[in-house]
C-alpha cells in the first residue's frame, strides 16, 4: 500500500471516527443525571463541610442535583477508588485533595492524581494544629519541648496517609522531634480526631477552621498556630508558625476530579459549574471567614499543572520526612 | 583427590558440614547479639553459636589433621561447657549470659556437647576413638530423632529444652551427628581432599543454603509481622465501623429526639432504647439530659449502671465536655478506674438536650470484633490495661503477654474520640515452631542438592581425572610403541621376533644386513635355515628355553649369504603376553669385529701388564687427575699396590730428592698436553728412592681432546749406577782407584785457578818407577798390577790430604803438591816418595824392590797452562831417569827440546791410536820365479801436520810406552780384513807377513786374541805368518817354544826376523818350530862389498836348507844383490829393488801385473 492512500485512510478513519463521537455524545446532554460527589472522609471534616457547601451553588449552574456520598476508610482510598473505577461521563466525580498523591506516596494506593481528570482547584484550607482547653500547649513552638519533657509520649492524632499525617512529619522534621518519641494515634476522619481531643484521648491534631471553628470560639480548643504565610482573619490572634520559628506552611487543596477518559467538554461543563459556585460571593465570603479557606480556582489543566508541581514537592518532602504508611 | 566414590562422597560431607558449622556459628554470633524471640529466633543463642563455631574450627582441624588447632578448640569447648553447667546450676537457670546478657545454652546440651568436645580432644587416629565417634554421633541423632517429636508433638513450645531455637538446634544436632557418624565410619587416613571444584561447590552450596534458610526464616518472620499488622488493620476497620455504627444508632435516636421536638414518647425512645438493651449487650444505659445535665429520662440494664451513670455526669470534666458545642456524637471514658467504661453523647439538635449512652467498650468490641484471627491473638488494650483478648473460639486466651511478645501493635482512634492500643501475639494454640520447618527444609534440601551437586562435580573431576590419566596412558603407550619401534628399527644390532615354532615374525633392517637375505626372504623362516647345522641343536636348546621363560645370551657363529663369517651374540628373551609365552624376541650383535679387538684389546692389556715397565693411566678430565690404572711392574717397582694409587695423583711418587725444575717441566707439557720424557727421582713406597725413566704422554679421543695421560716409567737405578762407575772409571784408574790423567788435569786446573788468587805455588811431581817393565814380562801382569797397586797406597799414604796423586798408565804417577810456600817442601816430599817406594816389596814369598824417578815442575808466574807443568815434569822425571834413576830432578828449561819433542811425539802417537791414522802398506816378498809368495804388513803413520812418520822413529817409543800393544793388534786385524779383501775380489789367498812386538808375543792372551782376530776376520791361519825377532825367543825360550808350537798347530806361520843380528844360539833353531828365517838387511846391503858378509849370509843360507827352513833375504834393493842371492840358493826376496811396500790397491795392480806375466804362486810353500 502506497503512502499517500495510506494517509488517505488515516484521514478518512480518524474524520469517521469524530463524526460518531459527535454524533454519539449530541444525542446524549450533559448532565443527563444526577450527579455524584464522592468525599473519601467521614461526614462532618473540613472536606465534607466545605464541599458540600460548594455543590449546593455549582448544581444550580448544572441544573442538576449533586449528590454528596462519604466513603471514608484506607487513607481516603476507598472514595477514590469508587470514583477511578466509575464510568467517565462527568456523573461522579471525586472531592478530594492531596491526599491521592499521599496515600500513593505512602503506599497505600497504586495511583497518584494521575489516574483522574482534574477539573478544578477550589479551595486551599489551612491547617492548624490544635488541642483541647487546658492543655499544657499554648503555641505549636510549645511541642517539642512537652515532648522532651513528658514520660509517657504526647498523642498526636492522624488520619493515616493523610494530610495531617504528612503535615505532622513534616512538623516534627522542621522542630526536630524524633518520631520514636510520640505516639500517633490513627483515626478514621478529622471529627473523631475533634472528639479525641474533647475527650482529651489525644493530645494534639491538625484541624482546620471549617472542622473547628466552633470549637476554637467557644474555647473548647486551642489553636496553637497556623500554617499559613500570614494569619487567618477567623482567627487574627493566632500567629503563624513563622512567626513561632518554625518554617512551616501547610495548607489542603480541595478539588474536584472525574474519572479519567471523562469527555473534556463535560470538564470544561463541570468546571464551570464549580467556577460559578465559587463566584458567587456569599459561598465565597463563607468559604473565607467561617472556614478560614481560601479561594483558589483553577481549571482543567491549570490544576493539572498544579497538581503535579505539588506532587513533586510532595516526593522531595516525603523522602526527607520517611513518610510512609 | 580421592579416586572412590565413597570416600568422595564422604569428605564432601565432612566439609560442608563443617563449613556450616562454621556458617552456623558466625551467623549465630551475628544475629544472636540482637534479642529475638526465640519462638521466631532462625539462630542459635550466642553461647550455642560459640560452641557451633569452635565446634567447626575442631571439625576442620582434626579433618585436616591440625592437632594443635582441634586440641586448642575442644579444650576451650569444653571450659565453656563445664562452666556452662557450673553457672546454670549456680544461677538456676540459663539466664545471664557472660558473652551477650542473652540466654546460655541449658545444662543437658551442655552435657551431650561435652562428650562431643572429648571425641574431639581424642581425635580419630585409632578404630576404637573412631568408635567413641561413631557411637555419640549415633547419639545424637537419637537425640535430634526426639526434638524433632518434641517439636512436632508440639511438647517443645510448653517446656523447651533448649535456649536456642529447638529448629536450630535440630539443624545443629543432625550436622554434628551426620559428621561424627561420618568420621566414625571413614577409614581414610588422610586430610580432606576432594578436590578443587568439589570444595568450591560444596562451600558455596553451604553459603547459599544457609543464606537462603536465613533469608526464608526472616521473611517467614516478616510474614508473620505483617499479617498480625494486617490484622490490626482489619481489627481496626471493624472496630471503627462497630462504633461508627453504634454512633450512628445513638445519633438516630438523637436525630428522632430532635424531629420529636423532645418529647420523648413521641420519639419512641423508651421502645427504642428497650430494642437497644436487648439487641446491644454492650450498651448499659440511655439518658436524656437537660441542659443542666440532669438525666430526664433514662433506661438502665442495672441499677447499678445508674448509679455509675449519675456519678460521672456529676463530674466536672464530663460536664465540660458535655458542654463543648459540637454536633457530632462523640465519645469519652470518664473513669480512669473503669476503662472499659464509656459514654456516648449525642447532642439533639436545636435542643439543650442531650442523650447520653453508657457502653462497655469491651464486650462492644468483643461482640462486633468477630473475625479469622489465625494463629494469632488480638490484645486490646486502654493503655498499658488489657480490656479483653481476642482468640479464636475453643482455645484459652493466653493471659501471660507482654508488650514485648507483641508481633506488632496499633494505636487506632475510634469514631467519636476513644483511643485503644491493639496488640497482636502468636496465639498459643498455633505451633509456630512448625513454621520454621519450612525454611530449614528447603535450606536441607539446598545442603543436600549442593551436597549431591559437590558429589557429582567431584565424580566428574574424578571422570577427568581419569580420563586424562586414560588420555595420558593413551599417548604413553603410543609413545612407548613408537619408542619400541624406533628401537627395533633404529637398533644397530640385529632384532627380530620369532613365533612359537621359531619361525621369524619380525626382523629389522640389520638382520638382512648381516645375514644378507632380504627381510622378505627372512620372515616366515625357520631359524635354522640361517646357521650352520652343527650350532642347531644348540640354538634349539636356547630356543626351547627363552620358550620357558629364560633369558638367554650365547655366542653365534654365522655364515651369511656371501659366505662371510660372522660371529653374533644373540640374546634370546621370551615374548611375554598376559603370562603366556607366545615367542622370543632376539639381538644379535655382530661381534666379529668386536671381538677381534678385544682380543687386540686384551693383548695390548696383557702387554701393558706384562710390561717390565712401570704403566699408569691417569685420568685427564678428574680434578687431580687421578690414577685409574697402574700394571705389576708399577707396584713391583714401587712396593706401592693397585689400592693405594688407584686414584691418586702422581705425585705421592715425588719426594725431597725429586728435581723441582723437572717437576715444573712435567707439569707444564701436562698443561700443554705434550709427550714428555724426563729423568727423575722417585720413591719407593718403603722411602727408598729410584731413578725413574718417565716418558708421559697424552691419548687423545676422536675430538682430539685429551682423556688420559698415560706414563710409562723405568727403573734405571742400575743404569745410573753404572753410569756413576763408568764416570768414575773414565776418571779413575781401575786398577789403582787412583784418579786418572783427566780427573788430575781438572784438579790440577781448579787448584790454579785458585792458586791465582793467593800467594802460594803448587808442583808436579811425574814419578816413574824404574825398571818396572821386566816385572811385568818376567813375573807376570798380576804381580805387576800388585806392584803397582802397592806403589799408589804408599804414594796415597804419603801425601797430604790436600795433595793429588794420579796414575797416568804403565808405571806413571803424577802427584799435585799445591800450597808450597817454599821449595824445600817439594823436596821433603820426593825425597820421602823416594824412600817409600824403595821399601820392598813382598810378592808371593819373594821380596821386590823398586825405585823411582820423580821429575818435578814448580808452578811459576809465567805458566799459563797448568797442563804443562805435567810435561815439564814428565821432562824432568826422564832427566832423572838418565842421571841415574832413584832420583828427583827439577825441571829447568834446558832440556825442554828433546824430551818435549819425545813427550809430543809420545801423545800424538796416542791421538793416532785412538783416531786409528794408521795404513798399512803391503812389500812383496817373491820366490826365485819372481812369482809372489807373500806380502810384508808394514806400519805407516801420516802425521796430520808432520807428515810421514818412520816405523823406526815411533814403534820403540810405542814399546817403551806400552803403546805398541793397541798398534800390533790394529794392525794384526787390519791385515787379515785386506787379505780377506783381497780374497773377495778374486786375486787368491795372498799369505802376508806381520811383525810380532815381543810385548805383544808374551801377553798372555795372545793365542787367544789371535784366534779370536782370525774368526772376527774369517782369515784362513795359512795365509797368516808371524815374524819374530831372535831377542823375543831369547826372553823365556820355553813359553817361547810352547807358543810356537800352539802357532803351528793353528797352521799359522812363524818366521825369525832380522836372523843374524842377535846374539842367540843356533841350537835352538832346530828345536824351535819355525818355518823360514829372514836375513838380516843388514848382511844384504853389504853383500856384493864385504866378503865376510857374503859368507855369513852363504852360511846362513845353508845352514836353513839343512834344517829345512825356507830363507827370505830382506832389503834386496840391486839387480846385483839380487842375483847373488840367486846363487846362494836364497829361496825368498824383498826388497825395493824388487818391489816396494805399497797400499792395499796399489797392491792389487801389482798382483794383477805379475798375473798377466807370471802365475801367482797360491800356495806358500811350507
Amino acid at each position: 500500500m502506497n503512502k499517500p492512500l495510506r494517509k488517505a485512510l488515516c484521514w478518512c478513519l480518524g474524520v469517521g471516527l469524530c463524526a460518531w463521537c459527535f454524533a454519539t455524545l449530541a444525542d446524549k446532554p450533559f448532565p443527563s443525571k444526577e450527579i455524584t460527589l464522592v468525599v473519601p472522609f467521614g461526614a462532618g471534616g473540613s472536606t465534607d463541610i466545605i464541599l458540600r457547601d460548594i455543590v449546593l451553588v455549582a448544581q444550580n449552574y448544572l441544573d442538576t442535583p449533586i449528590t454528596v456520598v462519604n466513603i471514608a476508610g484506607s487513607g481516603a482510598t476507598r472514595g477514590s477508588q469508587v470514583v477511578k473505577d466509575a464510568e467517565a461521563d462527568g456523573h461522579t466525580l471525586l472531592g478530594s485533595h492531596q491526599t491521592i498523591d499521599l496515600s500513593y506516596l505512602a503506599g497505600l494506593a497504586a495511583y497518584s492524581h494521575h489516574a483522574f481528570a482534574p477539573v478544578a482547584l477550589l479551595t486551599q484550607t489551612v491547617n492548624i494544629p490544635a488541642t483541647y482547653a487546658g492543655h499544657k500547649a499554648h503555641l505549636a513552638s510549645d511541642i517539642p519541648s512537652l515532648v522532651a519533657a513528658q514520660d509517657e509520649p504526647l498523642r498526636f492524632g492522624i488520619i493515616t496517609s493523610s494530610t495531617d499525617h504528612f503535615f505532622w512529619l513534616h512538623f516534627f522534621h522542621q522542630t526536630g522531634i524524633a518520631v520514636e518519641n510520640i505516639a500517633f494515634i490513627h483515626y478514621p476522619d478529622t471529627s473523631s480526631q475533634v472528639a479525641a481531643l474533647l475527650a482529651g484521648e489525644i493530645d494534639f491534631a491538625m484541624l482546620n477552621q471549617p472542622s473547628a471553628d466552633a470549637l476554637f470560639a467557644a474555647n473548647a480548643l486551642t489553636p496553637l498556630g497556623v500554617a499559613s504565610e500570614t494569619r487567618l482573619a477567623g482567627l487574627p490572634t493566632v500567629p503563624t508558625l513563622y512567626e513561632q520559628g518554625i518554617d512551616l506552611v501547610n495548607s489542603t487543596d480541595r478539588g474536584v476530579f472525574a474519572p479519567l477518559g471523562t469527555p473534556p467538554e463535560r470538564l470544561v461543563t463541570l468546571a464551570n459549574a464549580f467556577k460559578y459556585a465559587l463566584e458567587q460571593p456569599t459561598l465565597a465570603r463563607t468559604i473565607e471567614h467561617n472556614y478560614g479557606t481560601l479561594v483558589n480556582y483553577r481549571p482543567l489543566n491549570e490544576y493539572a499543572e498544579y497538581l503535579n508541581d505539588q506532587l513533586t514537592l510532595l516526593q522531595s518532602l516525603s523522602e526527607n520526612i520517611a513518610f510512609e504508611r | 583427590m580421592p579416586i572412590n566414590s565413597r570416600v568422595l562422597a564422604l569428605e564432601t560431607l565432612l566439609l560442608m558440614v563443617a563449613a556450616a558449622l562454621l556458617f552456623m556459628g558466625v551467623a549465630g554470633l551475628a544475629l544472636g547479639m540482637g534479642a529475638q524471640e526465640s519462638l521466631f529466633a532462625v539462630a542459635l543463642v550466642p553461647d550455642a553459636a560459640l560452641i557451633t563455631l569452635l565446634l567447626g574450627i575442631g571439625l576442620l582441624a582434626a579433618l585436616q589433621y591440625w592437632r594443635r588447632l582441634r586440641q586448642l578448640s575442644a579444650g576451650v569447648l569444653l571450659a565453656i561447657l563445664v562452666y556452662s553447667v557450673v553457672h546454670n546450676q549456680w544461677a538456676g537457670g540459663q539466664a545471664g549470659s557472660w558473652l551477650t546478657g542473652h540466654l546460655r545454652i541449658t545444662s543437658g546440651a551442655s552435657v551431650v556437647l561435652m562428650v562431643v568436645a572429648l571425641c574431639m580432644y581424642m581425635g580419630f587416629s585409632t578404630s576404637r576413638r573412631r568408635g567413641c565417634w561413631l557411637a555419640t554421633g549415633i547419639v545424637l541423632w537419637l537425640f535430634t530423632g526426639v526434638v524433632i517429636y518434641r517439636l512436632w508433638s508440639g511438647i517443645e513450645v510448653e517446656n523447651p529444652l533448649f535456649s536456642s531455637s529447638p529448629v536450630a538446634v535440630v539443624v545443629f544436632a543432625m550436622l554434628l551427628a551426620s559428621a561424627l557418624v561420618t568420621v566414625g565410619v571413614r577409614q581414610q587416613s588422610t586430610s580432606l581432599n576432594p578436590g578443587r571444584w568439589t570444595m568450591i561447590v560444596a562451600l558455596t552450596g553451604v553459603a547459599i543454603s544457609s543464606v537462603v534458610w536465613l533469608l526464608l526464616s526472616m521473611q517467614q518472620h516478616v510474614a508473620a509481622y505483617q499479617q498480625a499488622s494486617y490484622l490490626l488493620d482489619n481489627v481496626q476497620l471493624n472496630a471503627e465501623q462497630a462504633m461508627r455504627t453504634h454512633l450512628n444508632q445513638m445519633q438516630r435516636m438523637a436525630e428522632r429526639l430532635e424531629t420529636a421536638g423532645g418529647d420523648v414518647e413521641g420519639a419512641l425512645l423508651a421502645t427504642d432504647s428497650q430494642h437497644y438493651l436487648r439487641d446491644m449487650t454492650s450498651l448499659k444505659a440511655i439518658a436524656l439530659l437537660n441542659e443542666d445535665n440532669h438525666i430526664v429520662w433514662s433506661t438502665i440494664r442495672t441499677p447499678d449502671e445508674q448509679y455509675w451513670l449519675r456519678q460521672q455526669t456529676l463530674k466536672q470534666s464530663v460536664v465540660d465536655w458535655l458542654g463543648f458545642p459540637l454536633s457530632q456524637p462523640r465519645l469519652i471514658i470518664p473513669d480512669e478506674n473503669q476503662p472499659e467504661r464509656m459514654l456516648l453523647a449525642a447532642p439533639i439538635l436545636n435542643s439543650p438536650q442531650t442523650l447520653l449512652a453508657s457502653f462497655d467498650l469491651a464486650s462492644l468490641l468483643n461482640d462486633e470484633l468477630r473475625m479469622a484471627l489465625g494463629p494469632y491473638q488480638i490484645s486490646v488494650n486502654r493503655e498499658e490495661q488489657s480490656l479483653f483478648i481476642l482468640h479464636p473460639s475453643g482455645f484459652n486466651a493466653d493471659q501471660l503477654l507482654t508488650p514485648e511478645q507483641a508481633l506488632a501493635s496499633r494505636r487506632i482512634g475510634l469514631p467519636g474520640g476513644v483511643s485503644l492500643i491493639l496488640y497482636a501475639y502468636p496465639g498459643a494454640h498455633y505451633n509456630w515452631y512448625l513454621m520454621s520447618f519450612m525454611p530449614v527444609s528447603v535450606a536441607m534440601g539446598g545442603l543436600l542438592l549442593s551436597w549431591l551437586l559437590a558429589f557429582c562435580f567431584g565424580q566428574v573431576g574424578m571422570g577427568m581425572a581419569r580420563t586424562r590419566e586414560l588420555t595420558a596412558a593413551q599417548h604413553l603407550l603410543a609413545e612407548s610403541k613408537q619408542r619400541y619401534r624406533s628401537l627395533f628399527t633404529h637398533h644397530p644390532d640385529a632384532v627380530f621376533s620369532l613365533d612359537q615354532e621359531g619361525r621369524f615374525v619380525s626382523a629389522n633392517e640389520r638382520c638382512a644386513v648381516i645375514t644378507g637375505y632380504s627381510n622378505s626372504e627372512i620372515l616366515d623362516q625357520h631359524f635354522a635355515h640361517f646357521i650352520n647345522a652343527d650350532d642347531i641343536a644348540r640354538v634349539g636348546h636356547y630356543f626351547l628355553l627363552a620358550m620357558q621363560g629364560q633369558i638367554n645370551r650365547f655366542e653365534l657363529p654365522l655364515i651369511d649369504r656371501d659366505g662371510q663369517h660372522h660371529l653374533l651374540d644373540v640374546i634370546a628373551l621370551p615374548i611375554s603376553i598376559n603370562d603366556n609365552i607366545v615367542g622370543i624376541y632376539g639381538i644379535a650383535q655382530d661381534v666379529t669385529s668386536s671381538r677381534e679387538q678385544q682380543v687386540r684389546l686384551r693383548t695390548l692389556e696383557r702387554s701393558v701388564e706384562a710390561s717390565v715397565n712401570g704403566v699408569l693411566i691417569a685420568d685427564a678430565n678428574l680434578a687431580d687427575m687421578p690414577i685409574v690404572y697402574a700394571n705389576k711392574a708399577f707396584t713391583h717397582m714401587t712396593g706401592y699396590t693397585q689400592e693405594d694409587v688407584i686414584g691418586k695423583n702422581c705425585r705421592f711418587l715425588q719426594g725431597p730428592e725429586t728435581d723441582p725444575a723437572i717437576i715444573a717441566q712435567m707439569r707444564q707439557h701436562i698443561d700443554e698436553q705434550r709427550d714428555i720424557h724426563v729423568t727423575l727421582c722417585n720413591y719407593r713406597k718403603d722411602g727408598t728412592p729410584f731413578w725413574n725413566d718417565l716418558y708421559i704422554s697424552p691419548v687423545r679421543d676422536q675430538d682430539g681432546n685429551t682423556t688420559h695421560f698415560v706414563g710409562v716409567q723405568h727403573d734405571i737405578s742400575k743404569h745410573k749406577a753404572y753410569e756413576a762407575q763408568l764416570t768414575y772409571q773414565a776418571r779413575h784408574d781401575a786398577l789403582t782407584q787412583l784418579p786418572n790423567r783427566a780427573l788430575f788435569e781438572d784438579t790440577l786446573l781448579a787448584r790454579f785457578n785458585l792458586l791465582q788468587q793467593g800467594k802460594h805455588r803448587l808442583a808436579v811431581l811425574f814419578v816413574d818407577l824404574d825398571d818396572f817393565k821386566p816385572i811385568n814380562d818376567n813375573l807376570g801382569h798380576a804381580i805387576g798390577d800388585r806392584v803397582l797397586t802397592e806403589v799408589a797406597k804408599r804414594l796415597q799414604a804419603t801425601l797430604a790430604p790436600s795433595d793429588t796423586v794420579a796414575r797416568l798408565g804403565g808405571d806413571e804417577f803424577v802427584i799435585l803438591h799445591a800450597d808450597i810456600v817454599d821449595e824445600a817442601q817439594v823436596v821433603e816430599l820426593a825425597e820421602c816418595i823416594l824412600s817409600v817406594l824403595a821399601r820392598p816389596y813382598c810378592m808371593e814369598g819373594e821380596e821386590l824392590y823398586l825405585t823411582a824417578s820423580i821429575g818435578i815442575a814448580l808452578s811459576q808466574q809465567e805458566t799459563l797452562e797448568p797442563k804443562t807443568l805435567i810435561q815439564q815434569a814428565d821432562m824432568a822425571m826422564y832427566k832423572a831417569k838418565q842421571q841415574g834413576r832413584n832420583a828427583y830432578e827439577w825441571f829447568t828449561h834446558a832440556f825442554t827440546d828433546t824430551v818435549s819433542e819425545r813427550m809430543v811425539l809420545r801423545n800424538d802417537l796416542q791421538e793416532a791410536i785412538e783416531a786409528q791414522a794408521f795404513e798399512l802398506y803391503y812389500q812383496p816378498l817373491l820366490n826365485r820365479h819372481g812369482q809372489l809368495v807373500s806380502v810384508e804388513a808394514l806400519l805407516r803413520w801420516q802425521h796430520p801436520s808432520k807428515g810421514f812418520i818412520s816405523p823406526a822413529r815411533f814403534i820403540p817409543l810405542a814399546e817403551t810406552t806400552g803403546q805398541i800393544m793397541p798398534i800390533s793388534e790394529w794392525v794384526l786385524t787390519r791385515a787379515c780384513r785386506d787379505m780377506q779383501a783381497l780374497k773377495k775380489a778374486g786375486f787368491g789367498s795372498v799369505r802376508v807377513a806381520v811383525n810380532l812386538s815381543p810385548l805383544q808375543f808374551h801377553r798372555t792372551n795372545f793365542l787367544s786374541t789371535l784366534r779370536q782376530t782370525l774368526q772376527d776376520t774369517a782369515l784362513s791361519p795359512a795365509q797368516l805368518s808371524l815374524e819374530l825377532t831372535e831377542g823375543i825367543l831369547m826372553n823365556n825360550t820355553e813359553a817361547a817354544i810352547e807358543t810356537l808350537q800352539a802357532l803351528r798347530s793353528m797352521q799359522v806361520g812363524v818366521s825369525i826376523d832380522d836372523f843374524g843380528t842377535g846374539f842367540s844360539s843356533l841350537s835352538y833353531l832346530k828345536d824351535l818350530p819355525i818355518s823360514t828365517v829372514k836375513i838380516d838387511r843388514s848382511f844384504i846391503q853389504e853383500l856384493t862389498h864385504s866378503s865376510d858378509d857374503a859368507a855369513i849370509v852363504q852360511g846362513i843360507i845353508s845352514m836353513a836348507h839343512h834344517l829345512g827352513l825356507q830363507v827370505v833375504a830382506e832389503g834386496v834393493e840391486t839387480e846385483e844383490q839380487h842375483l847373488r842371492l840367486m846363487a846362494y840358493q836364497c829361496d825368498i826376496f824383498q826388497g825395493f829393488g824388487l818391489a816396494k811396500p805399497m797400499p792395499l790397491d796399489a797392491l792389487k795392480v801389482f798382483i794383477r801385473s805379475l798375473a798377466s806375466g807370471a802365475v801367482i804362486h797360491q800356495e806358500a810353500s811350507q
